[in-house]
């Protein structure tokens, strides 16, 4: 593919992948109200859950989470779901089996880039349809008064987040080049991203080793870091530890990208039509 | 049509699917993987559940592994032979057209469509904890093969259900996307005992979305916690729902009109 620099009509054009997404992802209005609406009573039930757990206890805090922060907890990682949640790999996956990769290839934009805005229009409506939703009751149920330094603080946290699963979603969707079919490898690596990210249980649970180990992977600061920054429960030294290790991990993933990239397009065949 | 061949129908399309699934042999695998892979994240919640606290009041660590383990086998079950999306989709487009000039019955027909045939690597995953808490709990073979007798009444119930579900989704919304939605949600809150919810939460799972028969009571049976009268009673229960759910299913077949040539 011929080197393409981004200049002012490739922009333009990248925004308009971004607005065509977005009309043809709003066509499917019913699927984002329905996702929010079982979300809503999936975090209901898992508070229920964590309830049941503390009262059978008698206890009122669990490695340093109380019940209300446990509530919030959750509310926040529904939040960060929906930042976390690309459809990168399945977008790439789709365009390699049907042939749209072909219809990719002759405009004059670069297919990462393009990829990536069609994949942005749906990411951004599951922000609105989901993460600002959850955000909100969060706030209001933990009544925190976010300081300044703390909103910045989440803000970087959620930024190398979203880089971090949009680069692996894209390694991810290359690997649709060699494979065809990687639905199942994407459920893989999202269900693990859910579990070793605190999505599931907090990490602070885990045993020690684990959390020492999940602090510097791709992704405590996916799920875990954020929701507990916003808590306020989480040390200054993992919150580094995480941030640090994100940047690294952007890095690491950013030239693996590069390079297969690099190495794969010239396989790409067109498989439908 | 007589009901053995509905079953060799079924078989036949089986072995069909199989061979189609089979096709893409190692997507296959990793399908298989992921699935028996996601059999094991509610045994890693509930251990660090019991790691950290008592757990859930009246229930040890290894009857909650019974309790999870048998959902897991009851949804791969549903999951296995019903595609709600599949369903709606062929008839929103009309595909369905075409399955339904087949001589057999309906339900048959579109339960043979193709379910996700990875579930069987769930399946196993959860058999072999099951069989494992079994075990270290000492429990009867007696009261086990009871207890599966329980466990397939209710899963077929549920079954008709959701297939129902599907159906009255589609001409409700022309969608059953939130069915899927549904049985996520499920896999959730069935993984725990349903009195933990509170009544009103636990009326709704028995009566309303019956998951409570194919997995919560039929392991309070299994641990001695209800009755030989309130187990009968459940039977048949399970039985009314999977009889009112299946001529629920032909009556609003009998309204399906093709979305699409």
């Amino acid at each position: 593919m011929k080197f393409q620099f981004i200049n002012k009509e490739n922009i333009d054009a990248y925004i308009a992948t971004i607005v065509i997404g977005l009309k043809n992802s709003l066509a499917y209005k019913l699927d984002y109200i329905l996702a929010l609406f079982f979300n809503f009573i999936n975090v209901l039930f898992m508070i229920l859950i964590w309830s049941a757990v503390y009262l059978g206890t008698n206890v009122s805090s669990i490695k340093g989470l109380s019940l209300p922060d446990i509530d919030v907890y959750f509310f926040m990682i529904y939040a960060l779901r929906g930042v976390v949640n690309t459809d990168l790999s399945s977008i790439m996956e789709e365009d390699i089996q049907s042939g749209g990769v072909a219809t990719s290839y002759i405009k004059p934009l670069r297919y990462p880039i393009e990829v990536f805005m069609r994949s942005f229009s749906s990411d951004l409506l599951t922000m609105i349809f989901t993460t600002l939703p959850f955000f909100a009751i969060a706030i209001l149920i933990s009544h925190i008064a976010l300081a300044f330094n703390t909103v910045l603080l989440l803000l970087v946290e959620i930024l190398i987040a979203y880089i971090l699963i949009n680069l692996i979603g894209f390694l991810l969707g290359m690997t649709a080049i060699k494979l065809i079919y990687i639905g199942s490898l994407t459920e893989i690596i999202f269900t693990t991203m859910l579990l070793l990210g605190g999505g599931i249980i907090p990490l602070n649970m885990m045993p020690s080793i684990v959390q020492q180990i999940l602090y510097i992977s791709p992704f405590a600061i996916m799920l875990y870091i954020p929701a507990t920054t916003f808590l306020g429960t989480v040390s200054q030294s993992v919150i580094i530890t995480g941030i640090i290790a994100g940047l690294v991990w952007i890095i690491i993933l950013t030239i693996a990208a590069f390079i297969a990239w690099g190495r794969l397009r010239r396989q790409i065949t067109s498989a439908g039509g | 049509m007589s009901i053995v061949d509905s079953i060799r129908y079924y078989l036949i399309t089986q072995e069909y699917s199989w061979k189609k699934f089979f096709a893409f042999r190692a997507q296959s695998l990793l399908w298989l993987f992921y699935n028996a892979f996601i059999g094991f994240l509610s045994v890693i919640a509930i251990t660090v559940i019991y790691s950290v606290s008592s757990g859930f009041a009246g229930w040890n660590y290894y009857q909650m592994l019974i309790l999870s383990s048998t959902l897991g086998m009851v949804l791969s079950s549903i999951w296995y032979n019903l595609n709600s999306w599949e369903i709606s989709h062929s008839m929103r487009h009309g595909g369905l057209d075409s399955y339904m000039i087949r001589p057999y019955g309906l339900a048959t027909v579109m339960l043979s469509m193709g379910g996700a045939y990875t579930e069987l690597g769930g399946f196993a995953t959860n058999l072999a904890i099951f069989a494992y808490s079994a075990w270290i709990l000492h429990l009867s073979i007696l009261y086990i093969i009871i207890f599966f007798s329980v466990v397939a009444i209710g899963t077929y119930a549920l079954l008709m259900f959701f297939l129902m579900f599907s159906v009255l989704s589609y001409h409700l919304i022309k969608s059953s996307r939130f069915i899927n939605n549904l049985l996520a949600t499920l896999g959730m809150v069935g993984n725990y005992p349903l009195s933990i919810f509170g009544n009103i939460i636990m009326l709704l799972f028995t009566l309303l979305i019956p998951i409570g028969i194919a997995v919560y009571y039929p392991a309070e049976l299994l641990f001695g916690e209800i009755n030989i009268t309130l187990s009968l009673a459940i039977i048949a229960f399970s039985l009314t729902v999977a009889f009112i759910s299946y001529k629920l299913f032909y009556f609003l077949m009998r309204y399906y009109t093709s979305g699409g040539g």
